[in-house]
């Protein structure tokens, strides 16, 4: 995918009779996302990028692919707009469902395989992004709420490397913790 | 077998996980970028600070449960790494842990919280479980004997020849305990104290304080002190100055233990933390200008036999306090706070709250008001952790007590003292079951505070 021409641009577009910046993501493979920068900012990592004045070109970001850039930009795009109908101090990054406006789509964002969703997670941790972390970290484990450490092997595929008398003896020690 | 020792060496064994995890990661993405299909991801493959972040998310118990999934799990887990974010995730979901209050009538325990943290708390169980020696015989007794945090120290006392008393540390939680080595009982009539912390490396260490009884009257002689250091193991002995009458149970705070002299009025303290100093710290504080408790007839007798009326002292939300409850000649609750304490003895007592019991709102239990008008003495039992308005009375503590071992209800309530309002925490029949003539004769009865901290506090075995 051929890069864009133009990096860090101030944009002319009068629609909004705002100049909003723009950044230019890359993915590791290649695919190039023009964004607002103030979108781009909800990444700390890429905030201090910005900030530390090292994003002439494009901000390589050699750890995420092309499709879960798109859906993380996606993510930002949307609590960025929910953030600015709000008042500026709210983050939408609460995780109580009561008061937060998004946790529908947030919901909806998260019904992905667990391929994804773990690259997700990744994405987050790397970028910094704390709803994000949050959001698909508490995904993961409400999976794993109610399940027994057999069926957590199972759905996430983890490999049991007791013996069958060392798990014995760590369930002996943890005894009170499935009553 | 106790797995908690080998954990360090067994750990930094694993470092390269996070190398191998990032190795396979990378090598993914090279994969990506030559358009090859990964394979299933699993949660092995993330890094350890990732994986971190979902497993603090779980609830405690799930969190344990997790132990068994795998060893790379079980290490994890175990690192104080984890229970620090843990405990920092939960606090920034709620203000303060939830805690309990844990009432001892003879060799019952109750708790006035039922909440599922407490689930694998039942009394029964719990008594039986940490004692080796059962009560199998009837000359020996097991009671708890102080609280910290979510610590319990029990002592198990055997009333023929050696005559000891062996002491307990438990987390009635998790179910964990260490057995002390027994000292000798020479009476009922001890003292004890116990506090417990983590030290640098995030490891718990916790000491026992133990004074047999001594005779308060001759002031100048020096008594012995007994203290448990957990790191040792042991027992260590020292003599200090005898500084006269004081309560039964010392109240942690900041790392030391303070005591309640009732006939000087003044607070004491000892340092169970540095060996060089077991001194008695004698700091003259005079509960201006109402320092002298009345009372008469049988409520004084039942304050003189019963332990917990030696106790008015507690710490709450960072401070000492005392309390005092007189008839003078409508009942008055006065709450002093200590302000300014430095590590030099310096402070002030403050008084926080005062409450005339006819004040009270009683629109939502108007059945109390016959204990506030009456002759029935409410006793303090324990203070709030956190909310400076709360303290816990027993209202119809006399009618209770004076009742002796019939079918009774004790009702154990909550007072806001700002708002001048009750809850009933507590309100069940106690059926005292009196499994032998030396608890009677002691006519226990006490109060406690279990807060069901985060993380829960772990108990190793002793080196």
């Amino acid at each position: 995918m051929a890069s864009s021409s133009t990096s860090v641009v101030v944009s002319n577009k009068e629609k909004e009779n705002k100049n909003t910046k723009k950044v230019t993501l890359k993915s590791s493979d290649g695919e190039s996302f023009e964004v607002d920068e103030s979108v781009a900012m909800e990444s700390q990592t890429i905030k201090h990028i910005i900030e530390d004045g090292c994003a002439n070109n494009e901000i390589p970001l050699p750890n995420v692919t092309s499709g879960i850039l798109s859906r993380v930009i996606e993510y930002c795009k949307k609590h960025k707009e929910a953030a600015g109908e709000s008042e500026p101090s709210v983050t939408s990054y609460t995780s109580n469902s009561t008061t937060n406006p998004l946790t529908e789509w947030d919901t909806e964002f998260v019904k992905v395989d667990q391929n994804t969703l773990f690259d997700l997670i990744l994405a987050a941790n790397y970028l910094d992004i704390k709803g994000l972390l949050d959001l698909t970290c508490k995904t993961v484990a409400d999976m794993m709420k109610g399940k027994t450490p057999q069926e957590i092997r199972e759905t996430f595929h983890i490999k049991n490397d007791y013996t069958p008398e060392e798990e014995a003896e760590v369930r002996k020690e943890n005894q009170w913790a499935f009553e | 077998m106790d797995l908690m020792p080998c954990i360090k060496e067994l750990w930094a064994a694993l470092l390269p996980w996070p190398l191998l995890h990032s190795k396979r990661h990378s090598k993914r993405s090279n994969l990506l970028d030559q358009g090859i299909k990964t394979t299933t991801l699993s949660l092995d493959d993330l890094h350890d600070s990732v994986l971190v972040e979902i497993l603090i998310r779980l609830p405690l118990r799930s969190v344990f449960q997790c132990k068994s999934v795998s060893s790379r799990w079980f290490y994890l887990i175990s690192t104080s790494y984890f229970a620090n974010h843990f405990n920092s995730h939960c606090s920034s979901m709620h203000p303060h842990p939830p805690f309990t209050l844990l009432i001892q009538r003879n060799c019952d325990l109750f708790l006035s919280l039922n909440k599922p943290e407490f689930k694998s708390f039942k009394s029964s169980n719990f008594i039986a479980t940490p004692n080796p020696v059962h009560n199998s015989n009837n000359k020996s007794v097991f009671i708890v004997e102080a609280s910290c945090n979510d610590l319990l120290l029990c002592s198990s006392s055997e009333f023929k020849p050696p005559f000891q008393l062996t002491f307990y540390v438990a987390n009635p939680i998790t179910k964990q305990w260490v057995v002390l080595p027994p000292v000798p009982l020479f009476g009922i009539d001890y003292r004890v104290g116990f506090i417990c912390r983590y030290d640098n490396n995030d490891t718990l260490n916790y000491r026992v304080v133990y004074i047999p009884p001594y005779d308060a009257e001759s002031k100048e002689r020096e008594i012995k002190v007994e203290t448990f250091i957990s790191e040792m193991g042991e027992w260590s002995e020292s003599m200090v100055l005898c500084p006269g009458d004081f309560g039964r149970r010392g109240v942690p705070y900041k790392n030391l233990l303070f005591w309640w002299d009732n006939s000087c009025g003044r607070l004491i303290w000892f340092d169970p933390y540095s060996r060089e100093c077991y001194r008695f710290f004698e700091h003259p504080i005079k509960l201006d200008p109402y320092h002298s408790i009345e009372c008469h007839g049988v409520y004084a007798d039942c304050l003189r036999r019963c332990r917990i009326s030696k106790n008015p002292l507690g710490a709450c939300h960072g401070c000492l306090r005392i309390c005092q409850i007189l008839k003078n000649p409508q009942m008055i609750l006065r709450l002093w706070e200590l302000k300014d304490y430095d590590d030099n003895g310096g402070g002030k007592w403050c008084l926080e709250h005062e409450m005339h019991f006819d004040e009270m709102v009683l629109e939502k239990y108007p059945r109390l008001r016959e204990y506030i008008n009456g002759d029935y003495c409410p006793m303090l039992v324990a203070y709030h952790p956190n909310d400076r308005d709360v303290v816990y009375l027993i209202i119809n503590f006399l009618k209770f007590w004076v009742q002796g071992n019939n079918v009774q209800q004790l009702m154990v309530i909550s007072c806001d003292m700002r708002r001048k309002t009750l809850e009933v925490v507590y309100d069940k029949p106690f059926m005292p079951r009196i499994r032998n003539r030396f608890i009677s004769y002691r006519n226990l009865f006490d109060v406690f505070t279990l807060v069901h901290l985060w993380w829960p506090t772990p108990i190793s075995s002793l080196s």
